[in-house]
């Protein structure tokens, strides 16, 4: 019989179990490749998978997210292939015996096997790229408002590396219970007391526990192989959904957060409405906006007077005022020369002369309306030629910022911190008001910032409306921009929460799959215990039990892990708020809850089972 | 011998098992009548039907039709938690293969069937030691089943049988899978219970066994003849 004849009529007969396998890789790809999707429909870039738009600044964060969401989703896809593959192999290990039993080569057994595992990981690879497609059309349709998506056509050809990556990984560790199971004798593979993996050395004495934990501890202890093969396999889709789930709701928190405390809050803007209408194009997140090359920043209609600031700065109602000097240049990299070796004179050079174009904020250290999430520090009064640089534009033009200069508007500035702004997609450079007036020889300001008291608003609107009457200014509010920013990340944050769904509904597979395993190799004893005058619902307790332990034990480690890996890793300063803490407390009640009825079936299968039948097994 | 209550009435029971679309008669228009304390064996060859007549003794399945009364209960008229109660407290069960619990040790599978019942903690302990002293196994109470011989284990599956002390024990081919020496040892061990009044029903075809019983029941085809 041909190797692909054999596995179709296989899995003809073994129809749950291969549908089962092929569901859990399917959703396994289904995850990835939606995240691929998603994330490339919000124009985020995957490192080595896409070629982003926007590539830097704020998306940076959700960036990476995605991109370790995906690198363990494939982790999770090849664990998953070992774990199904292993609890296949196990119920076919007496086919084995009998093939090798009558003359059938190794190696053609290992072809048979071999082949099934492709079948099975292909169709997966189908069935999940239509599922992705599919979820990842809904997706886009469901948020097109407020996504400010720059795609909304699917391209497929961007899930390619995660599935050849699906394909190989899966391969990888699929294969070797394959290998191990074909490696049994045929007279060991033939006989019924044969089990891969189950020891009959007895398990230590746990006599405080109850019964039925003794029997599910030592049933557990009896197949260590398989139990720890499934807490793994369990701990790593657990550890998996949690950072989808509660990671991402403490990512969503925290990046708006960062975005909050970048723009400010209760912000009221003042300029001219060239120069407004700059500025809050460019805080939308869309990376379309084209900016007016034609803008002169330094206009002389542009400026605010003193008088108004003054006028503006002493309203009741205002806490803060932030005068800034707004320009557009560019940021230009100075080369930074390091002596490595005094002895023979041997100097290294880091950086280059590249250079990008940003906008320029002249600013007062000690009026600041905003506090960014920044990596070094924020100006100071005594800084002079000191710069703080959004991100993007640091990981454009720098090589290593702290030890490297910019020269803005031919001065040399050294990088003191670089912040995490919205702004123009983190394309923004701060400079003391000083020393930029002094550079383009210009007293007054163009741009104003009122940190405004929100319970006086309407007055200090008013106010505000009377002090700008007769000028060319207008003023705007930038609560409603940073909201709609804040809509946009809840919403990309909540496209890996699909990612979750995915692995959640795996997990219970795979804990599916295991218990219906064990279940049916405890039949005989489970039914001893009803001939024993057990009710048939303490036999699905006790089954329950088993699985409770199984998912108890893998949640506790895969749901802190799956935490610390965006706390620690992922997203400095986490913002841990209590929306965050209610979703973790959720998630973990969710997913120990819906894995522990994931033997619900097999318990009330056996337990309506006739007893005679069981017990004579 | 006197006539006493009877503890087990079976009319016209038969069983039929459904198989793929055949339909197998496992025992046909069986009528029985055990009194309270009498020592039965059911004798007859393999798959005569022995194991059905005590599964539906033990009320371990119902029949497909007849009656079957057993210590005052009609079995076919209780739902299925009432019969787990009846079965942990009025029926000792010895399996031909033991049947012992592979991950609970000899003095817990007999503990375990005490728990069922709802018995305290001092009795969990304290039965068991008995139980296992009077089969001779006091020095293998903290063994796995895999770590007693068969003859051992079936030494357990008696103990374990006399865990709530019931009034009925129902034996299924104690001695088939034992040596000549070990089967000698159950022999005397059901010698001792046939005198401690209990009604026992014995399915065997152990000549050593079957000169035990106050009445021998034949089993032939689904059919019993005294």
């Amino acid at each position: 019989m041909s190797t692909v004849g054999f596995a179709l009529k296989d899995f003809k007969r073994r129809k749950a179990q291969t549908t089962l396998t092929v569901i859990a890789l399917s959703l396994c790809v289904a995850a990835t490749a939606s995240t691929v999707l998603i994330a490339e429909s919000l124009g985020l870039s995957i490192p080595l998978i896409t070629t982003g738009r926007l590539g830097s600044g704020f998306v940076n964060v959700l960036s990476d997210f995605a991109a370790v969401l995906i690198f363990l989703s494939l982790l999770g896809a090849a664990v998953m292939a070992y774990f199904f593959v292993s609890a296949s192999m196990s119920e076919r290990t007496h086919d084995i015996g009998i093939m090798k039993g009558t003359g059938c080569l190794t190696d053609q057994v290992f072809g048979y096997f071999a082949t099934q595992l492709s079948l099975m990981v292909l169709i997966s690879c189908a069935i999940g790229t239509v599922t992705a497609a599919l979820v990842t059309y809904a997706f886009i349709q469901l948020n097109a408002a407020s996504l400010l998506a720059t795609q909304v056509s699917i391209d497929l050809w961007v899930v390619v590396i995660p599935l050849i990556a699906f394909v190989a990984s899966t391969h990888l560790l699929g294969i070797m219970p394959v290998v191990k199971a074909i490696q049994a004798k045929p007279s060991d593979a033939l006989s019924p007391y044969y089990l891969r993996g189950v020891s009959f050395r007895s398990a230590r004495s746990v006599t405080k526990l109850g019964f039925s934990l003794r029997v599910a501890y030592r049933e557990f202890m009896r197949r260590k192989l398989a139990t720890l093969s499934t807490i793994i396999c369990l701990v790593v889709v657990i550890g998996i959904s949690t950072l989808g789930v509660a990671g991402t709701a403490v990512a969503s928190q925290t990046t708006q957060s960062y975005l909050r405390r970048a723009v400010g809050e209760n912000i009221v803007a003042i300029g001219h409405p060239a120069i407004l209408s700059q500025y809050t194009l460019f805080l939308n997140q869309s990376s379309q906006q084209e900016q007016d090359a034609a803008l002169d920043f330094l206009d002389s209609n542009f400026l605010i007077s003193d008088s108004v600031v003054n006028k503006l700065s002493n309203t009741t109602g205002v806490i803060k005022a932030d005068a800034r000097l707004f320009l557009k240049t560019a940021i230009i990299e100075q080369q930074a020369v390091f002596l490595v070796d005094p002895l023979n004179g041997r100097y290294v050079a880091i950086g280059d002369h590249r250079s990008a174009d940003a906008f320029v904020f002249g600013v007062d250290p000690e009026h600041l309306v905003n506090d960014w999430l920044i990596a070094g520090r924020t100006l100071e009064k005594t800084d002079k030629y000191s710069v703080v640089l959004g991100d993007s534009l640091t990981s454009k033009i720098l090589t290593s910022a702290f030890e490297q200069k910019v020269t803005v508007m031919e001065k040399d500035f050294n990088v003191v911190g670089v912040a995490l702004d919205p702004l123009n997609l983190g394309y923004v450079a701060y400079l003391p008001l000083t020393t930029l007036r002094a550079a383009v020889n210009q007293e007054s300001t163009n741009f104003l910032l009122l940190k405004v008291n929100p319970a006086v608003l309407h007055q200090v609107l008013e106010e505000i409306r009377m002090v700008l009457e007769g000028t060319v200014l207008e003023f705007v509010q930038l609560n409603p921009y940073v909201e709609r920013h804040t809509v946009f990340l809840e919403s990309a944050w909540s496209s890996f929460t699909l990612l979750s769904v995915f692995f959640l509904a795996t997990a219970a597979l795979c804990l599916f799959t295991y218990m219906t395993q064990r279940v049916v190799e405890q039949e005989q004893e489970l039914g001893i215990i009803r001939a024993l005058g057990a009710k048939p619902t303490k036999i699905v307790k006790i089954v329950l039990i088993q699985t409770f332990l199984l998912a108890a034990v893998s949640g506790a480690i895969g749901i802190p892990t799956g935490l610390l890996v965006p706390l620690v890793f992922l997203i400095p300063e986490a913002t841990i708020s209590s929306i965050s803490l209610v979703t973790i407390a959720a998630w973990s009640i969710i997913t120990i809850s819906l894995l522990s009825a994931a033997s619900l079936y097999p318990a009330v299968k056996i337990s309506r089972k006739r007893i005679a039948t069981l017990v004579c097994r | 011998m006197d006539k006493k209550q009877p503890a087990i009435l079976a009319c016209d029971l038969s069983k039929e098992y459904q198989i793929g679309d055949s339909i197998i008669q496992a025992i046909n228009n069986v009528n029985l009548e055990i009194a309270e304390g009498e020592f039965v064996c059911v004798e007859g060859p393999s798959g005569a039907g022995k194991t059905t007549v005590l599964n539906i003794i033990g009320a371990l399945e119902k029949p497909t039709r007849g009656d079957i009364r057993v210590l005052g209960y009609d079995l076919n008229s209780y739902s299925e938690d009432f019969l787990a109660v009846f079965r942990c407290v009025h029926v000792g069960f010895v399996f031909q293969s033991y049947n012992l619990i592979s991950t609970l040790t000899a003095a817990e599978n007999i503990a375990f069937a005490i728990e069922l019942a709802g018995f305290s903690d001092e009795r969990l302990t304290e039965r068991p030691k008995k139980l296992l002293a009077d089969v001779g196994l006091s020095h293998r109470a903290n063994h796995f089943p895999s770590q007693l011989s068969g003859g051992e284990q079936q030494r357990v599956a008696f103990a374990r049988a006399l865990a709530n002390d019931p009034p009925l024990l129902l034996v299924d081919e104690p001695t088939a899978n034992l040596d000549e020496k070990t089967a000698v040892e159950i022999v005397r061990i059901l010698e001792k219970l046939g005198h401690r009044g209990k009604t026992v029903v014995v399915a065997t075809h152990d000549e050593k066994i079957i000169r035990l019983g106050d009445r021998v029941f034949h089993l032939r085809d689904g059919r019993l003849t005294e």
